[in-house]
């Protein structure tokens, strides 16, 4: 047995998939390239893979990492890439992925910092907004409290405990794609959508609810950088 | 080709129920194509997608080069809303082409009280409801299913219905559509559509029009083309081991109701069950080989990556071959984690048998339907089950470490008494104390589930008034006290939904005005408890001047006229008559599949066969058949 770990991503087609769905397109996929996984004891045996987050429904993805332990010694990472991506649904391509030695703490635990592009329309009247400027009272700010309402509670956060890194804006025919770096912490984290609605509420920004989010990379930060689940 | 942005599209329930892109779903460009096919079920995606004719027939057309089928589904409150006020018209799952683009729109009727979604639909495809009023650029309106066979209430809605199975049935209409359609139509719909009637199975309601005394009952049809036959005898398929059958199922993204592989085993059903209207549409009989079902279930599982096989028939513990066909899947699948489940179970302890073999681990619940209470009322509706089959089923059962039961049963059933509604709680009592007696625990669960029966066209029962609502609701609650275990949990749903379904599984065509006014109304998803409006319903049919009550509760005579007597399953109407009596008089007949014929009439009408394989060889059984006439 050996354990894999495989960089997939989630284009647009599958944007409205939640993270169970997209787990099962994936177990679907295995299963028809005919790839022999490791599978649970038990009444309900599952096939042991896990993923290194939960993304929201909505969200399209460059990569999305899983490890799934597979029963075929001799196989080679590419001879399964190439497999499965005979058998992926549209809007979903096996990218890249290696083989791990030794024990593995679980992804979810260990990727801590996201990034985002979102983008959307800019208002007509603000055509030629200069971003940098418009940006700069938030990334110059070194605290920002902000309401966090959930179902279950409403608590003050501070964002710049969350969104560390300077925010950047893309101009491209009448769209602008915001880049959020985002840490996902044992504490929580910061929607990137509830950070463009706070940029519209608190600083104006000159944008609608009409948005698509893009994750453009889940990393794992350290003190010496940021690396891919597949670079650690 | 429609657009759908993210910015709102992410805020309906469920978006991927619109989106398309599954696995195995096809994509063709129609510029290339001759015949575009939109199938079209008049229920939510999860429903629709869970139903083995639209895959069937999907996969049947895309298999042709020169056609293309797509899916399209009723969509849910929210998605219509945003549709309206975006002024986006209903579209395809595969390419988001607008339904009114495509040449031929097929809706699929399983049940009576979706027919306010389909007229929901039409209207937000912008296709007129009423037939008469589409000339041939709008795409042809088909309609196939079992309601079908009294497709009468909504008749005038469609161009042409499909009678029967329609695998054959279809490519020969695609043939004469394509030929038609590369001519131009030269002399428009109505010519077409008589050239379609040729095309045995084929029903096409301009081409009758129903008769009415002065009193306002039905007094028959008269037919008004040469082409139309006076019986439109259903088609059909002879050869059902080497017909079409899907192994590339089209694969949801999103949980659906029944999302597994599907295998089917045998068509039709020759119990003899009076109250069921599919034991008598799908005659006869005709299995296939284990062989054969074993490669289906290997492309499917290797086309789709399902983990689960459902073994589907009309009664699948009557397959001939069963231990032998569990016994070659699970060989076959034993490495590869793929289970195989029976959604419906025999009550004899042969059915518990089999079902501790696919079962091995998970102990789920057990589901029977003896449905009725007591002894006579079960011989009364044919359903030729002891009291003793049950205990000799759930005996097995729970020495095997089952201990859940639910039982199924109906309450209005003809000549029925507070005795046999009483019976139905003595036999879940019975089945409890077994369990205690069995396993000395106190732990047994014992479901008991009551529906409201609907007497259907082209059924023993085609005459059988149904019982008023209020005695319904009298009996629920009297059935109610009489069970006062923890152990036993009771179902039932109001009656009022089963009244309007009886209304319309035998009704006739002045029922049309009453669909389209409770659409009007807002009635939509009447099937779904949740949007089902009685006094709406009963306000439509007010405002029409008709009686649900005259079409449900009257007891027909025996010579009357019925609305669907053209629309013929084969099955003789002095057949189902005599069925009538016999069950009145409780008596039982026997099943034919291995017995004598008792003259239902549809192999000798039909002139084919039965096919099983019980006794080896090719199957067939070509006994004498007759029909009583």
């Amino acid at each position: 047995m050996k354990k894999l770990r495989l960089a997939l991503n989630k284009g647009p087609e599958l944007r409205f998939l939640s993270h169970l769905d997209y787990a099962q397109a994936v177990e679907r996929m295995i299963l028809r390239a005919g790839i022999k996984t490791a599978y649970s004891e038990g009444f309900n045996p599952h096939m042991k893979i896990s993923f290194s987050s939960a993304l929201a429904l909505g969200i399209t993805a460059s990569a999305e990492y899983l490890d799934v332990d597979i029963l075929e010694d001799d196989a080679t990472v590419e001879d399964i890439i190439e497999r499965l991506n005979k058998m992926a649904p549209r809007g979903l391509e096996v990218k890249a992925g290696k083989e791990i030695i030794g024990p593995v703490k679980k992804m979810m635990a260990i990727c801590n910092y996201a990034i985002y592009n979102v983008t959307g329309p800019i208002n007509e009247r603000a055509e030629n907004t200069d971003w940098e400027a418009l940006l700069k009272p938030f990334n110059e700010a070194t605290t920002i409290s902000y309401e966090k309402v959930t179902p279950k509670k409403t608590r003050i956060i501070d964002i710049k405990h969350f969104v560390k890194e300077p925010l950047t804006a893309t101009v491209n025919d009448g769209m602008v794609t915001i880049t959020m770096g985002i840490g996902i912490y044992p504490e929580g984290t910061m929607k990137p959508g509830e950070l463009w609605q706070f940029g519209i509420d608190t600083y104006g920004w000159p944008l609608s609810e009409d948005y698509e989010i893009h994750r453009e990379a889940i990393l794992v930060e350290t003190e010496n950088g940021r690396y891919t689940p597949l670079e650690i | 080709m429609i657009e759908l942005k993210t910015s709102w599209l992410q805020h309906v329930q469920k978006p991927a129920r619109y989106t398309g892109g599954e696995w195995n779903s096809v994509i063709k460009q129609h510029k290339d194509i001759d015949v575009s096919f939109a199938l079209a079920f008049p229920d939510v995606y999860e429903v629709a997608m869970s139903h083995l004719g639209i895959k069937i027939l999907y996969s049947l057309i895309n298999e042709r080069q020169d056609a293309v089928a797509e899916r399209v589904f009723a969509p849910w409150f929210d998605m219509e809303e945003q549709m309206r006020s975006r002024h986006i018209p209903l579209f395809s799952l595969e390419t988001k082409t607008p339904i009114k683009s495509f040449d031929l729109l097929g809706f699929t009727l399983q049940y009576e009280m979706s027919y306010t979604n389909i007229v929901n639909m039409m209207d937000l495809a912008g296709i007129p409801i009423y037939a008469k009023d589409r000339d041939i650029s709008f795409p042809l309106l088909l309609a196939g299913g079992p309601c079908a066979y009294n497709i009468e209430p909504i008749a005038e809605f469609f161009d042409i219905v499909s009678l029967g199975e329609s695998e054959e049935w279809t490519m020969e209409f695609i043939d004469l559509y394509k030929a038609e359609k590369a001519n131009g139509f030269p002399e428009g719909k109505e010519a077409f559509l008589r050239k379609a009637a040729l095309i045995p199975g084929t029903y096409v309601p301009a081409l009758y029009e129903p008769q009415y005394n002065e009193n306002g009952d039905f007094t028959g049809i008269k037919v008004l083309a040469e082409e139309a036959p006076a019986h439109v005898e259903k088609r059909i398929i002879e050869d059902v081991e080497h017909v079409h059958y899907p192994t590339n199922f089209v694969v949801p993204f999103l949980d659906v109701v029944h999302d597994r592989a599907v295998l089917e085993l045998f068509r039709g059903c020759t119990r003899g069950c009076r109250f069921c209207q599919a034991g008598m549409l799908y005659r006869p009989v005709r299995e296939r080989t284990p062989e054969r079902l074993v490669q289906m279930a290997k492309d499917i599982i290797a086309s789709t990556g399902y983990n689960e096989i459902s073994l589907m028939s009309l009664s699948s513990a009557d397959y001939s071959q069963l231990p032998k066909l569990v016994d070659m899947l699970m060989e076959e699948f034993k490495d590869k984690k793929v289970s195989v489940s029976l959604p419906s179970l025999r009550i004899d302890a042969f059915s518990i048998d089999i079902a501790k073999k696919v079962q091995q681990v998970r102990k789920s619940g057990l589901t029977f339907a003896p449905e009725a209470g007591s002894q006579r009322m079960r011989d009364v509706i044919n359903k030729g089950v002891t009291e003793e089959d049950l205990m000799a089923a759930c005996t097995n059962a729970f020495k095997s470490g089952w201990s859940t039961v639910k039982l199924y049963f109906m309450m209005g059933l003809p000549t029925e008494t507070d005795e046999d509604v009483a019976g139905i709680a003595d036999l879940a009592y019975k089945v409890l104390d077994l369990h205690r007696e069995i396993t000395g625990k106190r732990n047994g669960k014992v479901t008991v589930s009551v529906s409201f029966f609907v007497p259907k066209s082209h059924s023993p029962y085609q005459w059988y008034g149904q019982q008023d609502v209020e005695e319904i609701h009298r009996k629920q609650q009297y059935l109610k006290s009489l069970i006062n275990s923890r152990n036993i949990s009771y179902h039932y749903h109001d009656g009022y939904t089963g009244f309007m379904e009886a209304a319309f599984a035998r009704g006739d065509r002045r029922l049309s005005k009453v669909v389209i006014e409770a659409w009007k109304s807002g009635c939509k998803f009447d099937g779904w408890t949740e949007s089902f409006y009685y006094d709406k319903w009963m306000a439509a049919f007010e405002s029409c001047g008709l009686d649900p009550a005259y079409f449900a509760r009257r007891e027909r005579a025996l010579d009357e006229a019925l609305p669907w007597d053209h629309l013929d399953s084969t099955v003789s109407k002095k057949y189902l008559e005599m069925e009538y009596k016999r069950a009145v008089e409780a008596q039982l007949t026997h099943d034919c599949r291995r017995l004598s014929c008792n003259g239902c009439n549809v192999c000798a009408e039909l002139n084919t066969w039965i096919v099983d394989y019980a006794k080896g060889g090719d199957g067939r059984d070509e006994k004498v058949t007759f029909g009583l006439k």
